[in-house]
């Protein structure tokens, strides 16, 4: 065959119906005299025909359709309940996430307070401690109280001794009430 | 926008029974066995149903088919495993018929026997995967540059060269299958 490309690229054009009529007949004119070029047509013709063959024998019937359609929905409506329990599904783990953080946070922050110092075990560790001082002001001897009404009530008492004491011509003892950490 | 009384999930319905037929035959000429067809359209359904309400299925054909051979050429370009040819692996899903009787295209398709059709099998399996697309959107679908480049997402003259291109190879081909018959 002895066709140009170009009266080729028509002959293609003509075949896909893409070629303007006019240009078709002028075409088909030329058929009829250069033999070249009919028989170049009619290759693409009979080639074109065998991919049809093929392809229209490739063709589901119809009943392998309907089952390849019936497929597509089913699978369509699992994918729905699925995304619809993965929903849910999410929203239950957000939940709970939440409910053990902030059960975590909780647990992490009393941890926290029970390992520093304890207001209440500062109050019940703060001791009274009562000094005995001579006239010079140097402790002679010392006594601790857990609570203050005790440590006055011992000064109190002592007080009273002292001024037995003095009516007695004894030494001068002065009680001192001090309070103090026990660290 | 729907019709009145159908809802989208109602057209969308109605064109997965009218349509899957059809699709199938695409699919399968471009990805080149039944199997691989089937779950192409399957997951081009899946994907537009995803989305169904952004667009109009009062007449959802040019949508589909775009959707089928865009996902056609998609699985292509993906590693491919062996696959058996259909005649070995699903006879009964796809209907293999010796002779057609002058279906479709005129008087010369009657005159095509197994073996050509066999031959011409092989020759388009060879084609790069665009060439075949265009080829079977221009020749199967019979439609037009237009619409292809559309389809492919490509311009008209690189349409044009790709169906050109694989009218060439292919009668390369089949004139190394079977010279005695296609050397013309």
């Amino acid at each position: 065959m002895n066709v140009s490309d170009s009266d080729f690229s028509m002959l293609e054009l003509m075949l896909d119906g893409e070629l303007p009529e006019e240009a078709a007949e002028t075409l088909r004119a030329s058929m009829q005299h250069d033999k070249d070029l009919a028989a170049a047509w009619e290759s693409l013709q009979t080639q074109r025909a065998a991919r049809l063959t093929m392809w229209h024998e490739d063709q589901p019937s119809q009943q392998r359709a309907n089952m390849v359609a019936s497929r597509v929905m089913r699978e369509i409506r699992v994918g729905q309940a699925w995304n619809r329990w993965g929903w849910v599904s999410r929203l239950v783990g957000t939940v709970a996430a939440c409910v053990v953080l902030g059960f975590a946070l909780g647990w992490y922050g009393r941890g926290t307070r029970s390992a520093g110092p304890a207001p209440m075990a500062q109050d019940t560790a703060a001791d009274y401690r009562v000094e005995l001082t001579d006239e010079t002001g140097r402790a002679v001897a010392a006594q601790t109280f857990h609570s203050l009404d005790k440590a006055v009530e011992f000064a109190n008492d002592v007080d009273q001794w002292r001024t037995a004491q003095r009516r007695g011509g004894g030494s001068m003892v002065v009680p001192v009430v001090e309070h103090t950490d026990q660290y | 926008m729907p019709l009145v009384g159908q809802s989208t999930e109602e057209l969308f319905q109605k064109a997965v029974r009218d349509q899957t037929r059809r699709l199938l035959s695409i699919a399968r000429a471009i990805v080149g066995n039944s199997a691989t067809a089937e779950d192409v359209v399957q997951q081009a359904f899946a994907n537009l149903y995803q989305h169904r309400n952004r667009y109009d299925w009062r007449d959802p054909g040019g949508l589909l088919r775009r959707t089928v051979v865009n996902e056609s050429l998609r699985i292509l370009r993906q590693p491919r495993p062996a696959v058996l040819s259909d005649e070995t692996a699903d006879a009964d899903s796809f209907a293999v018929r010796s002779r057609v009787n002058g279906r479709g295209a005129g008087p010369l398709e009657g005159m095509i026997d197994s073996e050509t059709t066999q031959t011409v099998r092989r020759a388009i399996e060879r084609l790069p995967d665009h060439f075949r697309a265009a080829l079977v959107l221009c020749e199967y679908e019979q439609m037009s540059y237009v619409q292809i480049a559309d389809v492919l997402g490509a311009s008209i003259p690189q349409v044009k060269t790709w169906i050109h291109r694989g009218r060439r190879q292919l009668a390369q081909t089949l004139k190394e299958l079977a010279p005695d018959r296609w050397d013309a």
